[in-house]
């Protein structure tokens, strides 16, 4: 073991040593939320410390999936099936104790109506609501844009407290609410700089049974994973598959499934010269050997049935119903291929080293930093096989900050690869991802690439009337990109929890995982 | 044991609530006989350990490649029963989980603009495989009648009585043979054209599931006539029960029911859901029993089953070394204990009609299973569950995960797709995170 290592865990103990004092649940994140307003969430970092604040105004129960409800006691359709008139429970009360009314879900939803609100999640819900009436202090009608079939299910946002904004519904990601929010959730949140706290709330609807939480971000998974096994903390949300047999084997451990539709993806800069021909992109997609990435990065054997992490060749999971079993995955490298559409694509070898009209070519590699911890040494396994089939490389990790500020928003336009992973719930929307960058769409259009091809099964799936339709537009849109190439398609890696078997009662939601902290306890 | 806790701890004021003492449960010693009675001490040593894992049989059984283990248990061994029975319990749990997709995809208010009108036909199916057979011929006579020009999907339903599967010549099923695996046959897989639209819908219905259970139940029972046990605590609804089924430590060998007593107990908890069967009758033979009737009062206490569940998984590893001394492969055999009660908790809820302790036990179940507890009845039943919820995403993952185990599960997932979609979409919207 290294001095580096042999530090780090040392650390890992004095962490231990410190934090068993206290009566606090502490657990390792992926990383720090980027904002605590439910209506900026842009990792699932951000969608998980949500669900501890704020409550959903109907949620899905994580052990039978019924559709229920903490703040509404009765609903009932009206206006011909384009309004729901829903009755608020009484003694619900916002952290600040300042009670919760329909005013407050009317706020939410004309929050989001509100051009001047720059939230993505808020302009989807443009097309679902049509406004909100406060009937009465606990009665809201809620407008529609049209019918719906099962209407509820789209009420599953966050409500937020008017009085944090002072009713304006134009409401800036700057707001210091972001820092430090005040929901109905089970627990009041407060992110400091090298943390979050959390306080448990006792209230009409929620009677959270652990009075403390502390959200950590997780460094070096050897570390994360020595604290836990000395009650230095009692949680990590992300166990890497390496070492997951070390949890297992623990009596006081136990691994829990964490269900999300999560992929993982090399996102090609089309706008790069040398990467514009798309033969250029498909000899890259040939170059990557998935198989040797997976063994040295996730520690997946070829022999492995049923491994935690499953090659796609498109944008989505496998068990999705808009995957195209039609579309083969790329396994292994296939270096001759390569080498012909290299030549095809205009490139040149000179002295070992590919060249693009007489320059060399060197390729600027990033990964989201937080990665780095879950797929161990991912980013110089795809530099060394690049570097390996003739390409000069830089390597660089990317910060959650540089993620949500340049990333995100199309301005990384420097970087010639970048590997991130996108994470789903029930709604496997990709429109965001793949569309031209105009008139409010292609939001998360990482080097603005752009496709009318695209756009059109993009379209005809944002249209799509039936079940069927959706699906054959996305069936055909994965079979377009898997050609096309402006992501090299990696796989689907399950995530898996860790706990301290003193931690009862934790059952985890698929998606948001916390949907439940009421019934979180400790017992030793 | 466990200790009791100290109070918790309440380091913050103000708003915080008031500290919550959370004890577990007491947990029950099994008597040194019962444990003695269990496979798992009957193959503590290493020697009676290793004179099985060195059975090609068993050893594909471990890995649940049941293709391999079929071609090397002996023909007209009890193995070989229990091999084909599991796989009859497999597609029987699969037949149920298409039978709901159907429900929740195609049933009452869920009916959306362009369905086919032959969405009558697999109603009808799933009405069959759900046991209301009534339902089911009105159902599928009433497509019969129409003008459908889906022709596989015509003969398809002239093959269904009160009675009768369909079984369709174009399926192809063959004669069953122990020791073998049906050649696959045809799934039936429809198109269906939409209403007032030019697209097919794709659609299956379960009667290749049905048709592949019954040909692993005949084969099971050509190879060991005793073998219809196994397949009493996963029969379809309104199926009558068999025989109890008669086992020794070597019929058990692998499986999370640890004694005979322990399959007599599920078989009845599996037969009806009155909460009529008493624990303490199965408490002289079965390790389950001993331990469940401490959690139950007037329902099921799921912690209580969680604390009974990892108790005994340190009793059985005691037992074992008792009898045998240490061994590297006690953890992963007492494993399969603690899986063991976790489910019979799970059959026990669901007895009592306790919908939230089924629940929690059977994610327990989930995240306790490893290895050879990764069991493919129990995860395609607990799909199945699912799917009746409308939880298609978790259904679709522990479907797909068996496609290596039990051949044919892919073409399942026709009936589980219509359903995501439907889910999915009424779900409206939702951006990708990182």
């Amino acid at each position: 073991m290294g001095t580096k290592k042999r530090s780090l865990l040392a650390v890992a103990g004095l962490t231990a040593a410190l934090l068993t004092t206290g009566q606090s649940l502490n657990f390792y994140e992926e990383a720090l939320p980027t904002s605590m307003n439910p209506l900026y969430a842009k990792s699932m970092v951000d969608t998980r410390v949500n669900e501890l604040v704020f409550d959903r105004l109907y949620y899905h129960s994580p052990i039978n999936n019924s559709l229920v409800s903490r703040l509404v006691d009765q609903w009932q359709m009206s206006e011909g099936g384009r309004a729901m008139q829903l009755t608020l429970k009484s003694g619900v009360k916002w952290h600040d104790g300042t009670a919760f009314t329909a005013n407050d879900v009317c706020f939410t939803i004309n929050a989001m109506l509100d051009e001047g609100t720059p939230s993505p999640i808020a302009a989807k819900k443009r097309a679902v609501f049509s406004g909100c009436e406060v009937k009465e202090d606990n009665i809201a009608l809620v407008r529609f844009t049209k019918i719906f079939h099962n209407p509820r299910n789209r009420l599953g946002f966050y409500v937020m407290p008017a009085h944090s904004f002072e009713g304006n519904t134009a409401i800036s990601p700057d707001h210091a609410f972001s820092n430090r929010p005040t929901g109905t959730g089970p627990l009041r949140g407060n992110r400091g700089r090298r943390g979050v706290s959390f306080n448990a709330v006792p209230n009409a609807h929620h009677q959270p049974r652990v009075a403390q939480m502390s959200l950590q971000e997780g460094a070096d998974p050897l570390v994360q994973v020595r604290t836990l096994q000395n009650n230095g903390v009692q949680g990590i949300i992300t166990v890497p598959p390496p070492y997951r047999a070390d949890v297992s084997a623990s009596d006081e451990l136990s691994l829990k499934s964490y269900d999300l539709r999560s992929w993982w993806f090399v996102a090609l800069n089309t706008n790069k010269r040398h990467l514009g021909d798309k033969r250029v992109r498909q000899a890259l997609n040939s170059i990557i050997d998935r198989t040797e990435l997976r063994k040295l990065s996730i520690g997946v054997g070829t022999d492995d049935q049923n491994s935690p992490c499953e090659f796609i060749s498109g944008p989505f999971v496998q068990t999705s119903p808009y995957y195209n079993r039609g579309v083969e995955v790329q396994e292994t490298a296939d270096l001759d291929s390569a080498m012909t559409l290299l030549k095809a694509g205009g490139m040149k070898k000179v002295g070992g080293t590919w060249h693009y009209r007489g320059e060399p070519v060197s390729l600027k590699i990033g990964i989201k930093a937080s990665l780095d911890v879950e797929a161990p040494d991912l980013l110089s396994q795809v530099s060394n096989q690049l570097g390996a089939a003739g390409f000069q490389r830089q390597q660089h990790k990317i910060s959650t900050d540089e993620w949500n500020r340049m990333v995100l928003t199309g301005q990384a336009e420097d970087f010639d690869l970048i590997i991130g992973k996108w994470s789903f719930g029930l709604v496997e929307d990709v429109n965001p991802l793949f569309h031209t960058r105009k008139d409010g769409r292609g939001g998360l259009n990482i080097f603005n690439y752009s496709s009318t091809a695209v756009d059109t099964l993009l379209a005809q799936f944002d249209g799509a009337r039936t079940d069927t339709q959706a699906q054959d537009a996305y069936h055909e849109l994965h079979e377009v990109l898997a050609d096309d190439l402006p992501y090299l398609f990696l796989w689907k890696l399950d995530t898996k929890s860790a706990w301290q078997t003193s931690i009862r009662g934790n059952m985890i939601s698929a998606y948001y995982y916390w949907t439940d902290y009421d019934s979180w306890k400790y017992v030793q | 044991m466990r200790l009791w806790l100290a109070p918790m701890l309440v380091a913050c004021g103000g708003s915080s609530p008031e500290p919550t003492e959370v004890r577990p449960s007491a947990v029950v010693e099994v008597s040194a006989e019962l444990l003695s009675q269990s496979w798992q001490v009957a193959y503590a040593s290493p020697d009676a350990m290793g004179q099985m894992a060195s059975q090609a049989s068993w050893g594909a059984y471990f890995k649940k490649d049941y293709e391999a283990a079929l071609g090397a248990f002996d023909k007209g061994s009890r193995g070989l029963g229990r091999m084909h029975a599991e796989l009859a319990n497999a597609y029987r749990q699969a037949a149920l989980l298409q039978a709901n997709a159907i429900e929740e995809t195609y049933g009452e208010g869920q009916l959306r603009e362009g369905d086919p009108v032959e969405t009558d036909y697999l109603l009808g199916v799933a009405s069959w495989v759900l046991g209301d057979k009534d339902s089911a011929a009105t159902q599928i006579q009433g497509v019969l009648s129409s003008t459908t020009g889906v022709e596989n999907l015509k003969q398809s339903a002239q093959g269904w009585s009160a009675d009768s599967l369909s079984t369709p010549e174009w399926m192809g099923m063959t004669e069953a043979t122990a020791g073998t695996l049906p050649s696959l046959p045809a799934n039936p897989h429809y198109q269906l054209p939409e209403q007032g639209g030019e697209r097919l819908v794709e659609a299956s219905d379960p009667a290749l599931s049905l048709n592949l259970a019954r040909w692993h139940e005949e084969a099971a029972l050509q190879a060991d006539p005793g073998a219809a046990g196994w397949m009493n605590p996963w029969r379809l609804p309104g199926e009558a029960q068999a025989d109890a089924l008669v086992a020794g430590s070597e019929d058990l060998f692998l499986g999370p029911w640890m004694t005979a007593g322990d399959v007599a107990l599920v078989s009845a908890l599996a037969a009806s859901t009155d909460g009529s069967v008493e624990l303490a009758a199965f408490q002289d033979s079965s390790i389950l029993a001993t331990l469940l009737v401490s959690c139950l009062s007037e329902s099921v206490d799921p912690e209580c089953v969680v604390d009974q569940a990892a108790g005994l998984q340190t009793q059985l590893m005691r037992a074992m070394e008792a009898a045998a001394g240490p061994s590297a492969d006690h953890a992963m055999l007492a494993n399969l204990g603690r899986v063991g009660v976790l489910r019979a908790g799970v059959r026990l809820a669901h007895h009592h009609g306790d919908e939230q302790s089924e629940g929690l036990l059977r994610v327990s179940s989930l995240d306790a299973s490893t290895g050879p507890s990764l069991d493919p009845v129990f995860q395609i039943s607990m799909a199945a569950w699912d799917t009746g919820n409308r939880n298609s995403q978790r259904a679709q993952d522990l479907l797909h995960a068996q496609r290596f185990s039990v051949p044919g599960i892919d073409s399942i997932r026709i009936s589980l797709n219509a359903l995501s979609l439907r889910v999915s979409r009424d779900a409206g919207d939702g951006i990708p995170m990182h």
